[in-house]
Parts: C-alpha cells; structure tokens; sequence
C-alpha cells in the first residue's frame, strides 16, 4: 500500500517507486497498519537508510512533543478574574437541570493517554451532553471541599515525598521496595505495569544501536524525568497508601512510561 | 469559593500551557483559561468524582478551545468570502509565513520544537498537540473536532511533515 496522497512538497528523497510513503512512515509510528504492512515496511527500513532515519526523525520528535512542559504558569491576576467572574453566579456551583448547550463538560475519565472510554463528549449529541438535573448544589460544593483537601494532601505528600525516594538513573526500573505496604489492590498494578515496562524496555534496549543518538538522548532524558515522577508518587502512596489520587497518580505516571517505551519501540497494537 | 481556588492552583499550569498551544496567543490563552475555570465551577456538579479532577478539567477545556475555534471560523467564513479549499487549513498562511520568517531569522536562537509548533496552521497545530503533545486518540480528536478520522490522520501527517521541514 502506497498513500502517496500528499500535497505538500516531495520528501528528501521523493522516489515514491523505491521508498516508503510519507503515510505510510507515519502510520507505522502510530501503529495504524496492520502486521502485514508493518512487517513489509520494517523490512524495507532495514534496507533503507533514508527511510529509516525519516522514521528515526519522526519518532524523536513525537517523543520531543510528549516531553514538552505541559505546565506554564498563568498570569497572577487571572484567579482574581476567575473569582471575579464566578462570585457573580453567586457563589455556588450551578445546579445543571437545564438541557446543555452542544458541547458539554467532559465525560471524567481517565488519563488522556488510556485508550479505554470516549474521553470526549461527542459534538451535538443531545443523549450524552444531558446533565443529571437533580444534584443540589450544596452537594457539588461539598465535591469541591473533598476535591480540594484530597489535592492540597496530595501535594502536602509530594512536597515531603522528594527526598524519601531518590531520583532514579535513567532507563532503570523502579525498584518496588516496600511493595507490601502499597495498596492491597495497587500491588497487582504495579506488578503488571513492571513486567510490561521490563519486557519493552528489553527490546527497547535491543533497538538501541538503530536509533539515532539524538532519539536516545531524548528518550533517556523523559525516561528520567518520568521515573522521578514515579519515585515521588511512590513515595507519597507508601506514606498514605489510603490515598486514591496517589494510586490514580502513580499509575498514570508508569502508564506514561510505559507508552513512551511503546512508542519509541514501535510495539503498540494497530488499534 | 476557597475550595475551588485551591483546585484552580493544582490545575491552571496544565490548563493555561494547553490554550496557549492551541491559541499561539497568550491574552487569547487567558481568556480561555479564565472561561474554562468559569465553566467548570459552573459544570461543578456534573463532575462525577471517578477521575481526578484535573483529568475532568484538562478535557473540559480542549472541549471550550475547539468549541471557540469553530465559533470563530464560523464567524470568519461569513465575513470572508472565500471558495472551498477542502479540509486542508489554509487560514492564516500570510501570518504562518511571516512567524517564520521571524523565527528563522531569529540569530543565536535554536529552532526549537514549540517554536515551530507555532508556526502550524490551525488544524494541523490542533491535531498535533492533542495527538503528539497531549496524548489523545485519532479518534477521540475526530470525536471532539467534529471531522472525520481520516482528516485528523492527515492533519497529523501534514503538520509532522511542516515541522520535520522547518526544524531541519
């Protein structure tokens, strides 16, 4: 299958008859063609050098994108603007019996990276923009207080947590020390997370030599950053491990690995 | 009111680095910001507690972003008489050139990748950060851009392809 559709200027190499599709580079990165395919694919970037470093390029700068700061901070006045504006509904949450406009909130969910569940609300769609219509609205404060402490706690615990469980060095697993003081239920968790890490991470590490230095470095640097967020959010469940949201945290951050590995070894399923 | 500020600080990093990737404009970016945490003290009691809430936030503001980039276009297609160009976004190409020619001709700086990332046009930009930045699903984008799978596909093609050719 050759998806020579674009409209754009020619890859470097342009020779469609002997290369790989520009459409085709990019659906084996997102792992939307099928193994038939991808092998045919993979087997012509073991042959092909400008192929495979498009591929190369392609994936250091997916992984580029992920590990952007997806925290800035926002201008200092703009909660006065936002307590400003939300004092003027009169100081409570709205109770939501009316029908809601085309777009709604969204459905809560899981992390954006779970493919699990629709994570949004589909646009015009009257039977799921539908609001529960009989929740008082001294109930959703009380959400927002439970919410609220829960947070605050857990950035209490974070913020005590850094030293307790040091950073670790690129690339290794989280060493599960203390696993049986976890969460009865987290334990498995963790335990499937870790073997699923240590199995990519192994062929992972067999690609190494093939990948450009420059993906490695980047992969090497998120793997750090990640793991660190592990260690903490570890930490933090070992020191309260009633906590949901430190659960909910630490899974999201070995989910994140896990995906970064993924798609750096290019081993996700065609979905 | 107290409560919901301290939800406000645990959340208005994610939720303003997001509408500033999307807009490319940081007044534009705190408007957003500031209607989405409206929005969502407004929505407060449809939030079901069975995710954290900077998950439910973090979707309710890419639904108010695309909610206004539709609105806005809409509004600029009746102001702007053009002929159908099809799917692929051609909205500011003036404005893409001129940021990057700044940013080219930017001395001393490295082009880096949120640097280019603004140089997108819009659909390819959005597809990019909700697929490549924020980690969400061809199909969930389609879903909440309105388009079909296919156009969020080649919008993420198109939008790899013009950021491999402006960082080389």
């Amino acid at each position: 299958m050759m998806n020579n559709n674009d409209d754009l200027q020619p890859l470097p190499h342009g020779d469609s008859g002997r290369h790989a599709s520009w459409d085709q580079l990019n659906d084996l990165v997102d792992h939307r063609l099928d193994v038939n395919e991808s092998r045919a694919i993979e087997l012509h970037l073991a042959e092909c050098a400008e192929c495979a470093a498009q591929r190369a390029a392609m994936i250091a700068m997916s992984v580029d994108a992920h590990a952007l700061p997806h925290d800035v901070p926002p201008p200092d006045d703009l909660w006065s603007e936002v307590a400003a504006s939300i004092g003027a509904t009169r100081g409570a949450p709205r109770n939501e019996s009316e029908p809601q406009s085309a777009l709604s909130a969204p459905t809560p969910s899981t992390s954006p990276r779970t493919p699990r569940t629709p994570r949004f609300n589909a646009l015009g769609d009257p039977a799921r923009t539908r609001m529960p219509g009989t929740q008082k609205a001294w109930l959703a404060a009380a959400a927002i207080t439970l919410m609220a402490l829960s947070s605050a706690l857990t950035a209490l615990y974070l913020r005590r947590a850094p030293n307790s469980a040091p950073a670790l060095a690129t690339n290794q697993q989280p060493v599960p020390a203390g696993t049986t003081l976890l969460p009865a239920a987290f334990v498995e968790t963790e335990r499937t997370y870790l073997a699923s890490v240590a199995e990519v991470q192994s062929l992972l590490d067999a690609q190494r030599g093939v990948l450009a230095p420059a993906t490695i470095e980047t992969v090497d640097r998120a793997l750090a950053t990640i793991d660190a967020a592990i260690a903490e959010a570890r930490a933090a469940l070992l020191a309260d491990p009633a906590n949901g949201a430190l659960a909910e945290l630490l899974e999201t951050n070995y989910r994140q690995k896990l995906d970064l590995l993924r798609r750096t070894a290019g081993l996700h399923q065609t979905s | 009111m107290q409560a919901f500020e301290v939800l406000y600080r645990q959340s208005a990093g994610r939720v303003f680095a997001l509408c500033l990737r999307m807009s490319r404009d940081r007044e534009r970016a705190r408007e957003l910001a500031h209607d989405a945490f409206v929005r969502a003290w407004e929505k407060m009691s449809t939030f079901r507690g069975d995710a954290a809430f900077s998950t439910w936030m973090h979707r309710l503001t890419v639904n108010l972003v695309l909610e206004r980039q539709r609105s806005e276009r809409r509004r600029a297609a009746h102001e702007v008489t053009v002929a159908d160009r099809g799917d692929v976004d051609e909205d500011d190409a003036p404005e893409v050139r001129t940021m990057l020619q700044l940013v080219r001709h930017d001395e001393g700086e490295r082009l880096d990748l949120e640097a280019a990332i603004r140089t997108l046009p819009p659909n390819a930009r959005t597809v990019f950060v909700l697929h490549e930045v924020e980690g969400y699903q061809h199909d969930e984008i389609a879903q909440s851009m309105g388009i079909a799978p296919g156009t969020v596909r080649a919008h993420l093609h198109r939008a790899r392809r013009l950021l491999m050719e402006y960082l080389r």
